[in-house]
């Protein structure tokens, strides 16, 4: 039953496999502190925020020696966003955006982030800023990498 | 890595071993009002137990968000949020041994990044969310 699966933990069996790299080592869930007119904004705002937190993360990695040669890589669902982090469009509603959330950008000119678009329905980090259907849950779950353990799964299911 | 017996002791002392375990800790789409019902009158007891899942978002990142929903109603709590604590809590009950499993990957950062605007009905505020992959190199 677990062949082809992780040796240590098999994952919900009515869910898929979970199609990430890697483990889940920071996450958030967060509200906002203030309100926006644009979606755009707010979807920016918190591409800053990962941007922030991945610079973190490698900044912290170099420290303990292992440095990254491949440009950490954000997801994002929003192409509007996409496209104001990689060239600087102009629209009469960003004019209000705060200088500091533009850190994405000056990232991404440098070379020192990717930012790739991912359909809604691949966009993992959903599960963080809403209440799911069932089988979103459970898939989004998988792709957390929330499993049950074999031992426990071998004790009786 | 798992909080199995974190989540036992808590089931027990709100008294919730015998309830009905739920596929998901809310239902879809399901925002918490600022004053949806009465006041619930034990205060004590909401802030203990809404400060005991805080630890559990640890080893369980699918209830963060529904966590930080609950807490913000810690200082005026009302009984429809206690209804959507004890949803939660049920949730739990039916997945007590799900854990946070590690594997190894490329030696590579990834992120997702998402935001729903304007989601919370009481102030319009909107709900950022990001997760972070990352894997050391197979061995």
């Amino acid at each position: 039953m677990t062949d082809g699966l992780s040796p240590v933990l098999l994952f919900t069996l009515d869910s898929d496999p979970p199609r990430v790299d890697g483990s889940l080592i920071s996450w958030a869930s967060k509200k906002q502190h203030i309100v926006s007119h644009s979606s755009t904004k707010v979807e920016y705002r918190a591409l800053a925020i990962t941007a922030a937190e991945l610079a973190w993360i490698r900044q912290l990695l170099c420290d303990i020696h292992i440095p990254l040669h491949i440009p950490p890589l954000i997801h994002c669902d929003n192409i509007s966003v996409i496209s104001l982090a990689s060239n600087p469009v102009f629209h009469s509603r960003m004019k209000h955006l705060q200088i500091d959330y533009h850190f994405v950008r000056e990232r991404v000119i440098k070379g020192d982030l990717l930012v790739q678009h991912v359909s809604s329905a691949d966009q993992f980090a959903d599960i963080l800023t809403k209440g799911l259907s069932i089988s979103l849950f459970k898939h989004h779950c998988s792709n957390l990498m929330l499993g049950f353990s074999k031992s426990w799964i071998e004790r009786g299911m | 890595m798992s909080q199995t017996i974190y989540i036992k002791e808590l089931l027990d002392k709100v008294d919730l071993q015998d309830s009905k375990p739920c596929a998901t800790p809310c239902l879809p789409y399901h925002h918490m009002l600022q004053d949806a019902g009465k006041p619930y009158s034990h205060l004590q007891q909401y802030r203990s137990i809404v400060g005991a899942l805080q630890y559990l978002t640890f080893t369980r990142p699918a209830i963060a968000f529904f966590v930080n929903q609950a807490c913000q109603f810690m200082h005026n709590p009302m009984d429809s949020h206690v209804v959507t604590v004890k949803r939660i809590l049920r949730y739990l009950k039916g997945t007590l041994n799900l854990g946070l499993h590690f594997q190894p990957g490329l030696l590579h950062l990834q992120a997702y990044s998402d935001a729903d605007w304007a989601s919370d009905p009481n102030d319009r505020r909107s709900v950022s969310g990001s997760i972070v992959y990352f894997g050391l190199r197979s061995a």
